[in-house]
């Protein structure tokens, strides 16, 4: 509770506590200890704030206080009334137009539209004009006037969550449309309703305002904000307090409610997510010392393509420091590809923006050296990791469709990066788009160019962003997964595609994914990945066919094989990766490993190998210690054998 | 495939059959006056303690299938028996009553639960509604592996996507429905989490003789699960087959493709014809004929022509297919 106080900040705060004045003034306004409102010449007429007069008299030498007092009462009245005879009959219509839909809910819809064209204001004073001005009637046509917008907003809401899953669900259960309205709609709609009344008593108090300064609200002698400000605004210039004391008041009111009704709009987007938000605390991005601390390595005369000694990204947070990266080293030729495999949560995703330089912006701490080439690029800035991004490295990400810009065409987002980065003219980019876009193998290149994200299907979409990141030739691409959220046939022919391009421009491929089975039919080399560290490397063949870390094992037979015989049991591993910002003591796999002993949890093994020097592991008692390894020649080839299956 | 018929369906003289599908259709308007084919008549039975798995690309009508067998909504056309009652003519009150006997589980936990509501309060719902066995609640978050009491007093965004999709299987256990329908109920989840969960689905299984319909887009989930598998294109059925032999010999060219594409053990599996390239066409102006025709590398001039139906290749094999690979 304490913790969600501080999320809503002491605006927050502050804003509720000028409600609570206000709101608490108004209601005892009649025992406060006030002169009358319309006791005239309690004093000289427009003095200064004094004693007994705490914020002065206006023209007529009435007590300031005591009116602006009064005069919150009429406000906060049609506000509130306004604002219950909207929520009370848009949220039934919003209900129901978003809930049954149907004929009732498109006329409920044009009827409301129509309402919307009206000008509000207007129609309001010359209702009031011709009814009369006194507070029943400006009550209820401002609030006939905000019944549209609430219809809108309630309509909208029950729509998004009458189309979840969870209502679908409490169908199925047998509940009746009443209760799935208010069991699972209302209480899901009700925040944003909160919110929206105290941004509507905001708009009620200032439409209430503007008709009391032209004298269309409540009349004389009771005082309002709006006829007060009017009445006092000939003599402004020799006492401008007579303005300001209702001024102040109408603004700093409508100001909290805004602020409390934005605060409340944030909080009702929570967090549906399994994870605690890692809200960043500490701003600053530095490079710290522990790359100096680890032994500085001889580079060889040929660098390799890329190559990364001890990397590590921690992220400060409110739950201490997160070891999202925890001392990886790698490295990658020309031509080769390289799969980096984990769970959710393992720091594979971490590693490679930490590599490209795309991490949040503050409270990072980076360590250890990553090289492209002679490059250095951990010793780069923003700018110059921008002048390496796009053109010498790339990247693919998960969900093609965020990584497309929805309303621009394929073809503006295909050129751009040519024309900017190779300097091409708007002819040539087209043409080199063209030729690119049926190099992924998309029908109809040119057709493609003019269309957009959406109308494309998502391997078409994310054959355009494999399309992008190859425009300029880059040495190196980054794949994140780049075919989760695709079909199995599609997921195919994208890591086809994939594996041609880097073998035609002999590129290095560095591809991540949590499914070790769907990487290690493209990659030569495997890099597993736990809880920020790496815990086994080598061959794809050797990882495949005979692991050595429990937790590599674990992850191969995880995935049903499709060639076991049906209902065979799969081997789950239990739990999940633990917490990077309290990591468990030993081996990080410890707690989840079948095979644990008592040295796994008092010390962590370290990376070694056995009998193939390219095959590493850090395992106190690694699996299958006695084999022989086998099919350590054959890379990238990767046969069916199976490792105790 | 593509193709419809419903000579596959069993008469129920030696199977105890709980759920039969008889030419299920679901069209809707496209929103720009044109009609999406998503299903046009799929046929499936399912018997008592079986489970039938239903494969296919995304866009191949598999929940579109499940939700209209749900009546969430009903189908345009086609029949829907529970038992000896056909769903699709009940109405209101009755309807409710009916449906429970069917749940559901879905594709995404963490969206298939309502945030506001505390997690055991989620799965007593069932029993609220129908004022009996709420002294299952606790038992089956047990089953689940979910802690009651850690259940009792927290929200669903305190549990991560695994102990979601756990909290989501309880909510569908509770009533002890004739039938589970559970749409893609590990394709969001972590290879790790996946296992959990298909193992916890085979144990629940055993323990309270679950009937399950499983449908996924990973022909290996659907494999390791399913005792017999329907394998569905654009909005029509192509094969069905107990689940091994669909594995060993597969006849339907989409079918081999489909397994062609299925990653990692591709050597140990009978060789496909030829990868299929491009993507599956729009359900709105589908092929005539046989709609898989326009990415089968054995279509011919017939394919275009008439639309196969389903026929027996071999017991409890069928198959609709002009061309299928015959040898076994």
């Amino acid at each position: 509770m304490r913790r969600e106080r501080r999320g809503l900040g002491w605006g927050f705060w502050l804003a509720v506590a000028w409600i609570v004045l206000v709101v608490g003034a108004a209601l005892l306004a009649g025992v406060l200890p006030l002169p009358s409102y319309k006791a005239t010449l309690t004093g000289p007429p427009q003095a200064g704030p004094s004693l007994h007069h705490l914020l002065g008299t206006d023209g007529l030498g009435r007590d300031l206080l005591s009116r602006v007092i009064f005069a919150s009462r009429v406000s906060l009245g049609v506000g509130l009334g306004a604002v219950a005879i909207g929520l009370i009959a848009g949220a039934a219509l919003g209900l129901v137009a978003g809930f049954y839909r149907g004929v009732s809910g498109t006329v409920i819809m044009a009827l409301g539209d129509i309402a919307l064209a009206f000008p509000a204001l207007v129609f309001a004073m010359a209702v009031v004009a011709f009814a009369g001005p006194n507070v029943r009637n400006v009550l209820l046509v401002l609030g006939v006037l905000g019944v549209p917008a609430w219809i809108r907003l309630v309509r909208g809401a029950t729509l998004s969550y009458g189309s979840r899953e969870f209502v679908l669900a409490a169908r199925a259960l047998g509940a009746r449309d009443r209760t799935i309205l208010g069991r699972e709609i209302v209480p899901n709609v009700a925040l944003p309703v909160a919110s929206y009344a105290f941004i509507a008593m905001g708009v009620v108090i200032v439409a209430e305002g503007a008709l009391a300064f032209l004298g269309l609200s409540v009349q004389a002698p009771t005082p309002t904000w709006g006829g007060m400000i009017n009445e006092a605004r000939n003599n402004m210039d020799t006492a401008p307090h007579v303005v300001l004391a209702p001024s102040l008041a109408m603004f700093l009111t409508v100001l909290a409610f805004n602020l409390v009704g934005d605060r409340l709009r944030e909080r009702a987007d929570i967090r549906e997510g399994g994870l605690e938000p890692t809200k960043l605390l500490v701003t600053e991005d530095v490079l710290t010392g522990t790359s100096a601390a680890a032994p500085i390595r001889t580079r060889p005369a040929e660098p390799p393509l890329l190559d990364v000694a001890d990397l590590k990204t921690h992220f400060h947070t409110a739950r201490g420091t997160v070891r999202a990266v925890d001392g990886v080293s790698l490295g990658l030729e020309h031509g080769r590809t390289l799969a980096i495999v984990g769970e959710s949560g393992s720091g594979k995703t971490m590693l490679i923006r930490s590599i490209l330089g795309l991490l949040p912006g503050g409270g990072v701490t980076r360590g250890g050296r990553a090289y492209l080439g002679d490059t250095e690029l951990t010793a780069l800035d923003a700018a110059g990791m921008r002048g390496l991004l796009g053109t010498r490295m790339a990247a693919v990400f998960q969900d093609p469709t965020s990584a497309l810009n929805p309303v621009r065409t394929i073809g503006a987002q295909l050129t751009e990066p040519l024309r900017v980065h190779k300097r091409l003219g708007r002819a040539a980019a087209r043409d080199a788009a063209v030729r690119l876009l049926a190099s992924v193998h998309i029908p109809e290149p040119r057709r493609v160019l003019r269309r957009y994200p959406h109308e494309l299907s998502g391997g078409m979409r994310q054959r355009v962003t494999i399309a992008m990141a190859l425009s300029c030739g880059p040495d190196l691409l980054f794949a994140d997964e780049p075919t989760t959220s695709l079909d199995v046939t599609v997921q195919d022919q994208v890591l086809r595609l994939l594996d041609h391009e880097r073998r035609v421009r002999d590129m290095g491929l560095v591809l991540v994914s949590h499914d070790l089975a769907v990487v290690a039919d493209w990659a030569d080399e495997v890099i597993v990945m736990y809880a920020g560290r790496v815990v086994e490397r080598g061959p794809a063949s050797a990882l495949f066919t005979s692991p050595r870390m429990p937790y590599t094992e674990a992850l191969l037979r995880a995935v049903p094989d499709i060639t076991a015989d049906g209902h065979t049991r799969l081997l789950a591993i239990e739990g999940r990766p633990p917490d990077l910002a309290d990591p468990p003591p030993g081996c990080r796999f410890h707690p989840r490993c079948p095979y644990a002993r008592e040295r796994c949890a008092a010390e962590e093994p370290p990376l070694v190998s056995n009998a193939d020097p390219r095959h590493t592991y850090a395992c106190w008692y690694p699996l299958d210690d006695t084999a022989a390894p086998e099919d350590s020649g054959a890379e990238g080839a990767v046969e069916g054998g199976g490792h105790g299956r | 495939m593509a193709g419809s018929g419903g000579a596959h369906l069993r008469d129920g003289g030696t199977d105890d059959i709980v759920l039969r599908v008889a030419d299920l259709v679901r069209e809707f308007p496209d929103g720009r006056g044109r009609t999406v084919r998503a299903v046009s008549g799929v046929s499936l039975d399912v018997a008592r303690g079986e489970t039938l798995g239903i494969v296919g690309e995304s866009g191949c009508g598999k929940s579109t299938t499940a939700r209209s067998i749900m009546q969430l909504p009903p189908p345009t056309s086609g029949s829907v028996r529970l038992g000896d009652r056909e769903l699709t003519r009940l109405r209101g009150e009755q309807l409710r009553r009916t449906r429970r006997m069917l749940q559901m589980i879905f594709q995404d936990p963490i969206s298939s639960l309502n945030p506001r509501r505390r997690v055991r309060d989620i799965v007593a719902e069932g029993p609220r509604v129908w004022g009996a066995g709420a002294d299952r609640v606790d038992e089956m978050l047990d089953a689940v592996g979910i802690d009651a009491g850690a259940a009792a007093d927290r929200r669903p965004h305190e549990f991560s996507g695994g102990q979601c999709q756990r909290v989501c299987i309880a909510r569908a256990l509770v009533l002890d429905p004739e039938v589970i329908i559970c749409d893609e109920p590990v394709s969001a989840l972590d290879v790790s989490v996946q296992a959990q969960i298909l193992n916890l689905l085979a144990d629940l299984k055993a323990r309270y003789a679950l009937t399950l319909l499983f449908i996924a887009h990973d022909l290996a989930v659907v494999r390791n699960i399913s005792d017999r598998i329907l394998v569905m294109y654009l909005g029509k059925m192509c094969e069905l087959a107990p689940a091994d032999e669909l594995v060993r010999t597969p006849a339907h060219p989409y079918t081999r493709a489909l397994l062609a594409s299925v990653p990692g053990r591709r050597t140990r599996l009978p060789p496909a014809d030829a990868l299929i390239t491009g993507e599956a066409p729009s359900p709105v102006d589908p092929p005539a004929g046989c709609r898989f025709r326009t990415r089968c590398p054995r279509a011919d001039a017939l394919c275009a022509e008439r639309e196969p139906e389903m026929r027996p290749l071999r017991d409890g094999h069928w198959i609709a297919c002009h061309h299928p690979e015959e040898a076994g």
